[in-house]
């Protein structure tokens, strides 16, 4: 096989990774590249209110998008595949060239990439500030970044295979990606507190506010520059809800291990009628025991708390109502995805087949997901408001107040995006609905910190705007998906069992 | 041949799409009391997706499933759900469960009585599976998943069995007991339809088959009928193509 055919084989591949029709795992990352680049574009827009050196500020800030962008992209898909290895290795094909076409690959890859990120951004300059960025600053810009972000990436993963001695260990190259990730979330969020010359150069050139308002993970500062837990948290969650969403299509599924001698959850059910009681059972399993449904339960718990934390943190007490509402709320979202997940999916014929009609299974579904989820973390939020000194008499309002919205979302949302619990069809929607979650998170305070930046609004009331806002368009964003009956959702790609 | 008032099952007409594909179009048979069904055809022929129909998972797109004498729908029909039990051929199940809270989740989804789980946990010391009964369903192999559907599906004590290529993937040992479990529920009275395409299988346990190839019923009879044209591979290759087999036959010879 000639250099040639190996770069058409790799073409084919690039191809359908742009298409987004190989994995749910790459859809998944070409949105977090469109959301990088409406931030890129964002960006553009705020030249009109930095007085920088173009070319400069371009080239710092895309160099770390990029390069946050490169560990979450995942090059392992081109340096680590294994099917490719598997298949041309066994070709009559030189180490040399098979080396030489994937760095060539990985080249046309990243410079795609980074043209496309900072094409708007210079975009975005132009059109909303009429900055024209020179000619050769762009091409500066955009091989610089490509060639440094490559290198770098690459020499991150070439050291890991000299350190692990293996070619096939995605999961040491996931935890590096995840460590890295939050590693640079944490430096950002820390830089402009504890950094004397950044502190400086900010006063200096940019207008006070400017580090909060471009990067996402720092909006919501506030400008005294004083230490603050509330930021690092915000920074936080921002970093670990995408990686969050890498590792939890990234991973693999399946354990090797036998697991002998589980401990029954049928003590665990008090529900009488049996057939609620076989519901309950399943729903308990699955969210104590599939990796998969778990990771999408505790992963946006733990976000969840950090938030209620937050509010911990701050010093204003009034905001009770909101919180105790907002952290049911958000629990509504999750036991959806929580009861949609599954990687059994293929066994949804179980509860097609049994005698029990559709709406009885969702309806006890939901039951099992709010009183084995919702419930207790409405429990855990009451302690903290007791903790916060919130009195007794006041605490369970607002607790009470959110459970009841809570049920109500989440009869809603399974209204909305129908399925069978830990169907096929459920699995499609609540990836999907991950990923509108993600984008939304993301998106949405991002334009918030845009917001606040050109009205110079509280930050307190735009951190609620967003919350708002991101939960809004989580909820009705999503596409209406009819049920069949069957497979659920989309017919063409839904098939049963053997069809 | 079964009188008509002995008709337990009667499938008239039956339609299915996938999206433009047309997966049935409209088959017609009819299933008695105490008797083995066998349901053969080639890979593709519309054997899974009748009875993923048949057994409620998949909606019709046209046509007639009789059951008793009454139209019924088996998507929403309780008593029919209760009354059939449904093998599918990948063995898929809600892996995280273990061996005894599958059961459990049977016995309370069905409302069975105590008896029939104790028949569950004897016929899985039977097939061997009862040293595993704490131990998670996504470990196991296909077999010894084959094996604990096989168990689920007979613990329902249901009027009618639907099973689509319960042998596939399991031993020797264990085929020959199965075997010998599908003749002696027909003996006590159940319907049993077997989906296969190994015809020795068929052959040795059917009363009836029926072929289908292409989402239409070829052939209907009995295999005494059938075993005086030929042998049923021969029977069954000629009907599906015997020309066109052939053929392909020569030209991979050709290409080897």
């Amino acid at each position: 096989m000639s250099k040639r055919r190996i770069l058409t084989l790799y073409h084919k591949d690039l191809t359908l990774f742009f298409k987004g029709r190989r994995k749910i795992r790459q859809k998944a990352e070409i949105l977090y590249f469109l959301t990088l680049f409406v931030i890129s574009f964002l960006l553009g827009i705020l030249y009109r209110r930095v007085k920088i050196q173009t070319g400069a500020f371009a080239l710092t800030f895309t160099f770390f998008l990029y390069l946050l962008m490169s560990f979450i992209f995942e090059l392992k898909h081109f340096i680590f595949l294994d099917e490719d290895r598997k298949i041309i290795k066994r070709l009559p094909v030189l180490d040399k060239e098979y080396y030489t076409s994937k760095s060539l690959l990985i080249l046309t890859f990243g410079i795609i990439f980074t043209t496309i990120i900072l094409l708007g951004h210079f975009v975005g300059a132009y059109i909303l500030a009429h900055i024209v960025i020179p000619i050769h600053k762009m091409a500066f810009c955009l091989l610089f970044n490509s060639f440094f972000s490559i290198a770098f990436s690459m020499f991150i993963y070439a050291l890991l295979l000299i350190i692990f001695k293996s070619s096939t260990n995605g999961d040491v190259v996931s935890k590096v990606q995840i460590a890295l990730g939050i590693l640079f979330g944490l430096i950002f969020a820390f830089a402009p507190n504890l950094s004397p010359i950044l502190d400086a150069i900010d006063r200096g050139n940019l207008d006070g506010h400017f580090w909060f308002t471009i990067l996402p993970f720092t909006q919501f500062v506030k400008a005294s520059w004083h230490f603050s837990i509330k930021s690092i948290l915000i920074a936080t969650l921002y970093i670990i809800f995408p990686l969050y969403f890498a590792v939890l299509l990234g991973f693999d599924e399946k354990e090797v291990n036998m697991q002998d001698n589980v401990r029954s959850f049928d003590r665990f059910i008090f529900v009488r009628d049996r057939k609620k009681r076989s519901i309950h059972l399943l729903v308990l399993t699955h969210i104590t025991r599939s990796k998969i449904t778990k990771r999408t339960l505790i992963a946006p718990t733990v976000i969840n708390m950090v938030v209620l934390f937050m509010w911990i943190f701050s010093k204003n007490a009034q905001s009770i109502v909101f919180f105790g509402v907002w952290t049911l709320v958000f629990m509504s979202v999750i036991s959806y995805l929580a009861l949609s997940i599954s990687d059994s999916y293929k066994a949804f014929w179980m509860l097609k087949k049994a005698p029990m009609i559709d709406k009885d299974v969702i309806a006890n579904g939901i039951n099992a997901g709010f009183l084995y989820i919702v419930l207790p973390y409405g429990f855990f939020v009451f302690l903290v408001f007791l903790l916060k000194g919130i009195s007794i008499a006041m605490a369970p309002l607002p607790i009470l107040y959110g459970l009841v919205l809570c049920y109500f979302f989440m009869q809603l949302l399974f209204i909305v995006r129908p399925c069978m619990l830990f169907s096929r069809a459920g699995f499609e929607r609540g990836i999907s609905s991950i990923k509108e979650l993600v984008v939304s998170f993301i998106l949405v305070p991002t334009a918030a910190g845009l917001f606040n930046f050109l009205y110079k609004l509280e930050s307190h009331t735009f951190l609620k705007i967003a919350i708002g806002a991101f939960l809004i368009i989580d909820i009705f964003l999503n596409k209406i998906v009819k049920y069949n009956g069957g497979g659920g959702g989309n017919r063409t790609r839904v098939r049963l069992p053997g069809s | 041949m079964s009188s008509s008032s002995d008709k337990i099952l009667e499938v008239v007409n039956l339609k299915k799409y996938y999206n433009d594909f047309e997966a049935l179009k409209g088959v017609n048979f009819s299933l008695y009391k105490g008797e083995i069904l066998g349901y053969l055809g080639p890979n593709g022929a519309g054997k899974t997706t009748t009875l993923n129909i048949l057994g409620g998972v998949l909606p019709r797109d046209g046509g007639d499933i009789v059951f008793y004498g009454e139209p019924t729908d088996p998507t929403s029909d309780l008593q029919y759900k209760l009354k059939t039990s449904y093998l599918p051929e990948d063995a898929s199940m809600y892996e995280h469960f273990t061996i005894r809270e599958i059961v459990n989740f049977y016995y309370d989804l069905y409302l069975l009585e105590e008896k029939r789980k104790k028949v569950a946990y004897e016929l899985l010391e039977v097939f061997g599976l009862s040293k595993f009964i704490n131990t998670q369903i996504y470990s196991f192999s296909k077999g010894m998943k084959q094996k604990l559907l096989f168990v689920l599906t007979v613990m329902t004590d249901p009027e009618i069995l639907l099973l689509d290529e319960p042998l596939a993937s399991m031993d020797a040992e264990s085929t020959i007991i199965v075997r010998e479990i599908i003749k002696d529920l027909k003996n006590k009275g159940k319907s049993i339809m077997f989906s296969s395409h190994i015809l020795e299988v068929i052959e040795k346990i059917c009363d009836r088959v029926v072929i289908i190839d292409k989402g239409e019923v070829i052939a209907e009879g009995t295999l005494s009928d059938i075993k005086e044209m030929s042998s049923l591979e021969e029977f069954f290759t000629q009907l599906t193509g015997k020309g066109v087999l052939e053929e392909r036959v020569e030209r991979a010879k050709k290409l080897l």
